[in-house]
């Protein structure tokens, strides 16, 4: 069995790409059932969060292709373009990925919790779509055990920021407490959504939103308990509100330096705060030039996230001890699974023997209580058990040591096991 | 005579461990005994700073205001005790890390003046509590103001800091904008008042002893009525007309420069009346 994932992640694919390949949840499930129906994988899990669309899978052939294909059927997305941006790793290198994605140190704000919690979901979802079994189940389980140990065992996590913090952060820096502060979201992308929610948490009040698409404005306000407003109105909104979020996906910008100028003549210079979280952006960077106006892009969020990950950088390392040593572990068991088709043929004819003779005798054994011939049966199966011992646990140690297939031929030779048997 | 000297000296010490502890604490990833230390050490040096005022209140029979050294004296001790008033009461992060620095140059400055009294200082005039009066009320207001010019460099370091996405470290330590702009400010309505009181006593005393209340002749006249205007602009501008953001911030510090100007400068523009040795 072989565990393999393909995918895309902010390191290697722009905003455009990965916004094209994530999947709402109900998406996502029906294209789990897809996946599943065609039968090509046995198991498979995915993951899609702002920063990453990754499918893992366990079957006995790897097959890279065929996970792409499916994924970049999912979206209008031009698969020549898009291809490139797709990294393919297999068994090891898949559980080293995600034993460190769990970890936070894959994520864009290095050591953030939410990622944790994402990967739980994946799981859970694939698993009520009947796609996750025995293999993800053990892999999951093991990527959230290394979650949790990494930010138990090492300070990966202490101050972490996700890209919400960033802003709330920043906006405490230039306004002090923000209750009552009034927050204007340009577009309704998933990103602007969160950051305002941070916002909100922290007693931000008035929130508008304002997006090409009225009704998609619409939904976002309702679920921030806010108000949209019609995109034309913008101009008399920036002289009143204190931070703006923009992540529109208009190619131009939509704030330019003269809007800006105006405004601030109008705020007669009271500070505002900028947030253009858009690829490509939004806001004119001349805009960051004008007094009293603190406008930040992605990159600046992530530089400032980044002197954050500069300074856990000897945390990374003791993460990355944590995920080679589990991911060293789980290989172990993987690897010892090759043998489980073998022994569980091999505990088939044992039991097959075992209950040919109990029907053989089945006429003097009814002569029994009922209390001793349970107790036969017991004595019977636990014969079968210990003979079982010890050629599982030496067959699954010669997987380890790489002499498994020659003691598994032999195996199936000597006790006559079919090798389409268990098939 | 010695014992003031090692007294001082002591005060000196505590101030600079204090400033020193202060400043440090920008940069201070997790609070540490050492740096809780700076608002004690601070208090010592307040406390034996007063101790070696009150020697030489003792020796000399009057308030030590007769000379350029002294006043410079009673203007950094009364910074940094308004300093600690204002602590406790406003809590401004990050505000000891400029205003202690602020109290010790005055203090260094006193190095560069001579202790003689001014040949026109006349003693009875200084004796007077009108005088008195006068001399401490405008210190006590060049005080205020100095704690006002700190904030507003606070307010111009914190704004530097976010537009050039410096957000580690320091910027964490000090105040949000908003709140250095609003410490600014009332420490601006807390020294406009006593200012303007110390200049109208002043003119009072004029009055008194001259028999007219002004004089364009004399630098320092000319200067604080300079200085008034431009504090009296600065509160229009921020409370009337709105201003708000850097340029209010960097109209503090002209005015600051102006009482630097009319307290150390005027001076050496001549004048006979405001006369300390240089």
């Amino acid at each position: 069995m072989h565990i393999f994932a393909v995918g895309a992640n902010h390191k290697t694919a722009p905003l455009s790409v990965r916004e094209k390949l994530s999947f709402t949840p109900s998406r996502l499930q029906e294209a789990l059932r897809e996946l599943m129906s065609r039968r090509k994988v046995q198991e498979a899990v995915l993951l899609s969060t702002c920063n990453r669309t990754e499918l893992y899978a366990a079957a006995p052939t790897v097959q890279h292709e065929d996970l792409a294909h499916f994924l970049l059927s999912r979206n209008d997305l031009d698969p020549e373009e898009a291809v490139g941006h797709l990294t393919c790793t297999q068994d090891k290198e898949t559980l080293l990925h995600l034993f460190r994605v769990a970890s936070g140190v894959d994520s864009m704000v290095v050591g953030e919790q939410q990622i944790l919690g994402q990967v739980r979901e994946a799981y859970e979802v694939a698993v009520d779509c009947g796609a996750a079994g025995h293999v993800m189940a053990a892999l999951f389980q093991r990527a959230l055990h290394v979650g949790k140990r990494a930010r138990w065992e090492t300070e990966i996590s202490r101050g972490a920021f996700s890209v919400g913090h960033c802003a709330v952060e920043l906006a405490e820096s230039v306004f002090g407490d923000l209750s009552g502060r009034r927050v204007l979201i340009l577009g309704a992308g998933e990103m602007a959504k969160v950051t305002a929610a941070h916002l909100a948490e922290k007693g931000a009040r008035a929130v508008f939103v304002a997006n090409r698409n009225h009704e998609r404005a619409q939904q976002l306000a309702q679920q921030l308990g806010g108000e949209a407003i019609g995109y034309e109105s913008l101009g008399e909104f920036l002289k009143s509100v204190d931070i703006l979020i923009s992540s529109t996906s208009a190619p131009h910008h939509v704030l330019k330096r003269e809007d800006m100028a105006a405004a601030m003549r109008a705020r007669r210079a009271a500070p505002m705060l900028l947030i253009d979280i858009a690829v490509p952006r939004d806001i004119d960077p001349q805009v960051g030039k004008l007094d009293n106006v603190y406008l930040y892009d992605i990159d600046d969020l992530g530089a400032v996230v980044a002197a954050d990950a500069a300074a856990r950088q000897a945390e990374a390392q003791k993460v990355e001890r944590i995920v080679q040593e589990e991911a060293e572990g789980f290989m172990r068991w993987l690897r010892s699974r090759a043998a489980v088709p073998a022994l569980a043929a091999l505990r088939e004819s044992f039991e097959r023997v075992m209950r040919q003779e109990l029907a053989h005798h089945e006429k003097r054994l009814q002569r029994l209580s009922p209390h001793d011939r349970q107790l036969l049966e017991r004595m019977i199966a636990a014969v079968v058990n210990k003979l079982l011992h010890t050629p599982t646990t030496r067959l699954k140690k010669g997987f380890l040591d790489g002499k498994g297939p020659e003691a598994e031929r032999l195996l199936r030779e000597l006790f006559g096991l079919e090798q389409d048997e268990e098939k | 005579m010695s014992a003031t000297i090692s007294i001082l000296g002591l005060a000196l010490l505590a101030y600079c461990l204090s400033a020193v502890l202060y400043i440090s604490s920008l940069w201070a990833k997790k609070e540490t005994p050492l740096r809780r230390a700076a608002a004690p050490s601070l208090y010592v040096a307040i406390g034996l700073h007063l101790l070696y005022l009150a020697a030489r209140t003792a020796q000399a029979g009057h308030l030590p205001l007769s000379t350029a050294r002294e006043t410079l004296h009673v203007v950094a001790w009364i910074i940094v005790a308004m300093y600690v008033a204002v602590e406790r009461r406003w809590r401004i992060a990050g505000l000891g890390a400029f205003a202690v620095p602020l109290g010790l140059i005055a203090l260094a400055l006193t190095v560069f003046t001579s202790t003689a009294a001014g040949k026109a200082a006349d003693w009875k005039v200084l004796t007077s509590p009108l005088l008195g009066a006068h001399i401490l009320l405008v210190l006590a207001g060049y005080a205020a103001f100095s704690l006002g010019f700190c904030a507003a460099a606070i307010y111009i370091f914190q704004d530097w800091l976010l537009k050039s996405k410096r957000l580690r470290g320091v910027s964490r330590h000090l105040p949000p904008l908003q709140a250095a702009d609003e410490a600014a400010y009332r420490l601006i309505m807390v020294g406009f008042p006593i200012f303007t009181a110390g200049v109208v006593l002043g003119m009072v005393g004029a009055h008194f002893s001259w028999g007219h209340v002004f004089d364009w002749r004399e630098p320092k006249e000319t200067l604080s009525v300079v200085t008034w205007l431009l504090y009296a602009a600065y509160i229009h501008a921020r409370a009337i007309a709105g201003w708000k953001g850097r340029r209010t911030a960097l109209l503090l510090s002209a005015c600051f420069v102006v009482v630097v100007l009319t307290y150390l400068g005027a001076g050496l523009l001549g004048g006979h009346r405001h006369i300390f040795a240089a």
